[in-house]
């Protein structure tokens, strides 16, 4: 049997267990202090394709928004403008037999694409900037790179951004 | 009669610690938020001028400075970096044998393109070949859609480089080669101390289609 308990602890008042937030609340604040620091709205302006494994550089300038085409080793030419999980066969703008057809340097599906682009922004207000932003894959061949550049030239968009990871 | 004694003796004091809970509801729902839209690989475009005939930088005129008689702005340089698997060449006035006016840059001896090399090379190019300005003269920044006055040189082509590859030269090989064409650093004494600034290279990259030139002995 056990014994009973002292009158001490009979008598012993429950102190009411509270959890110190205050230490918990410097943590935060200095967290929030860095993320609010940290935040860019650039960021949410060009998001990184999940298709595309980005080259890094050096010397490069802040990103804008765009007219955007993905390149893809495995995909081809893909239209940038919309989010997608999975490549829907709409999406590709010029497929791999056409970047790989050594008789033309000029991609027929891209083109199409940009001067449809092109037209559509000349009746808007904001006209025709002719800039396009790349999202190509650090893979990718020179000569899918020409055919690209030559065929953006041709659709008259005259500057193109390749979109690179900064490197410090 | 005496007064009854204040209540404020007796009376035990309130609890005056801040309710800090509401605030904590506040940090819960803003750092999940912060950090889903937070930036850990930063995003930058590398910027690229194609050939003018698709519209690239135009000129407007040369406004002499003073002091320079020298305004030939028919003169070309003709720079270019051909990239191979052996190494990097460079060229200028269409020169195509090795001279003075083509440089060989093989891999290093890690087999590794020699960027430093090639950013030395186009360094002394720039400030020996091409030289000084002789004057100011404005040209259309496609990417700001402005009129910009800029240094202007004895060559026309002064700020231009054509960057060409093997086929099968991947990107990120073309990539550091413009990297390497933009700007070098230098040091600069500044109030009696040394800091290190960036200068312009050849900031206009043209994509070109390979030409075989003399190739690189190992």
């Amino acid at each position: 049997m056990a014994f009973a308990p002292t009158k001490g602890k009979k008598n012993l008042k429950k102190e009411k267990g509270e959890v110190s937030l205050t230490s918990m609340m410097d943590m935060m604040t200095i967290i929030l202090l860095f993320l609010l620091k940290t935040f860019s709205t650039s960021g949410a302006l060009l998001q990184p394709s999940p298709f595309v494994d980005l080259p890094s550089a050096k010397r490069s300038r802040e990103p804008e928004k765009n007219l955007a085409i993905l390149v893809n080793p495995d995909l081809g030419v893909l239209q940038g403008d919309e989010d997608f999980s999975t490549p829907r066969p709409e999406d590709v703008l010029s497929s791999l037999a056409e970047l790989n057809d050594q008789s033309n340097i000029i991609l027929p599906g891209l083109e199409q694409h940009l001067v449809e682009k092109r037209e559509t922004a000349k009746k808007m207000p904001t006209g025709f900037n002719g800039k396009i932003l790349i999202q190509c894959d650090s893979s990718v061949t020179y000569d899918w790179l020409f055919k690209i550049v030559s065929t953006c030239g041709r659709a008259e968009y005259s500057t193109l951004d390749f979109v690179v990871l900064k490197k410090p | 009669m005496a007064f009854k004694p204040s209540l404020k003796r007796t009376q035990p004091l309130a609890d005056t610690r801040m309710n800090i809970t509401p605030i904590m509801n506040l940090m819960v729902v803003l750092i999940p938020m912060l950090l889903a839209g937070a930036k850990f690989t930063e995003l930058a475009l590398l910027e690229y001028l194609p050939p003018a005939e698709t519209g690239g930088a135009a000129d407007l005129g040369v406004t002499p400075s003073e002091g320079s008689t020298d305004m030939s702005q028919e003169k070309e340089l003709n720079l270019l970096v051909n990239i191979l698997h052996t190494g990097v060449q460079v060229s200028i006035f269409q020169s195509t044998e090795p001279g003075p006016n083509f440089f060989e840059i093989p891999l290093g001896p890690d087999g590794n393109y020699d960027w430093k090399a090639l950013n030395d090379t186009l360094r002394y190019i720039k400030e020996s070949i091409v030289g000084a300005p002789i004057g100011k003269k404005r040209v259309f920044v496609e990417s700001d859609s402005t009129w910009q006055e800029v240094d202007a040189y004895q060559y026309v082509d002064a700020s231009e480089v054509s960057i060409t590859a093997l086929g099968d030269i991947r990107f990120q090989t073309i990539v550091r080669a413009m990297d390497s064409c933009q700007k070098y650093r230098t040091h600069k004494l500044v109030n009696g101390q040394t800091r290190i600034i960036e200068k312009e290279l050849f900031p206009l990259t043209v994509f070109s289609q390979f030409q075989e030139l003399t190739f690189i002995k190992r």
